[in-house]
């Protein structure tokens, strides 16, 4: 199985998921490619597409909180930077990613 | 040579119907109105794929959730482990378990064979 179809195949899954959650796919299609492609690898060698930029504790339960696209279980954080934390997705009103900031999660209740 | 499999209304948009032609086993996938056919047994165990999900042109096994592309035939992921969350299953069921997982990783997935499809009067051929 070519890394690249897995790409496309689950682009067209997540699209699906995060749709109805207000967010979408970064316009920087540089990323997209970039994420998904670590995500695919991840999926190879762990067997579930995590999020190329958290952390696996190895304990299941939290693991699975990691698994792309985490959003339902970041809600708080990722509304309040408008993107998730790589930045794979962004709110469906932003046009410049690069505007945005990452904010740790201890420091959200600071922000707005 | 072309067979009639179904009737063009028999399987809605997001659906897949297991049909025979002589030996081989097809599962027929109607995606937003598109017929595809491919090997019904699935590329990794051989499950009934007409039993698991059809997701646009992605369709997961029931049994292991291995995905496959039906357009092109192609496997698109692994196999994924049964999760039993905190449950963990008593002994001697953990053990067995655990050699069956090992076996099944083992094994590879292969793509799906993939056959030509036509609708013509309300009628689905497929040539196999």
């Amino acid at each position: 199985m070519s890394t690249e179809d897995r790409e496309t195949s689950l682009r067209y899954l997540f699209a699906k998921v995060v749709d109805p959650l207000g967010y979408k796919f970064t316009p920087d299609e540089e990323l997209v490619e970039f994420l998904l492609e670590q995500e695919v690898m991840l999926e190879k060698k762990f067997g579930a597409p995590y999020c190329p930029c958290q952390g696996r504790t190895g304990r299941r339960a939290e693991d699975m909180r990691i698994v792309c696209p985490c959003i339902p279980y970041h809600r708080r954080h990722f509304d309040a930077m408008r993107r998730c934390w790589c930045g794979l997705y962004v709110h469906k009103d932003v046009d410049d990613p690069s505007e945005l900031l990452q904010i740790p999660e201890s420091e959200v209740g600071d922000v707005g | 040579m072309w067979v009639e499999v179904a009737k063009a209304d028999d399987v809605a948009p997001g659906g897949v119907k297991y049909v025979r032609v002589d030996e081989q086993e097809i599962a027929l996938c109607n995606v937003s109105g598109t017929y595809y056919a491919v090997g019904r047994r699935c590329g990794h165990m051989n499950a009934p794929l007409e039993q698991g999900p059809l997701d646009g042109h992605i369709l997961t096994c029931p049994l292991h959730h291995v995905q496959f592309d039906v357009t092109s035939g192609k496997a698109l992921s692994n196999p994924v482990d049964h999760d039993y969350g905190e449950e963990r299953p008593p002994e001697p069921y953990r053990r067995l378990g655990k050699l069956q997982m090992r076996l099944e990783w083992k094994i590879r997935v292969h793509d799906l064979p993939t056959f030509p499809v036509r609708v013509a009067e309300g009628v689905v051929e497929v040539e196999a």
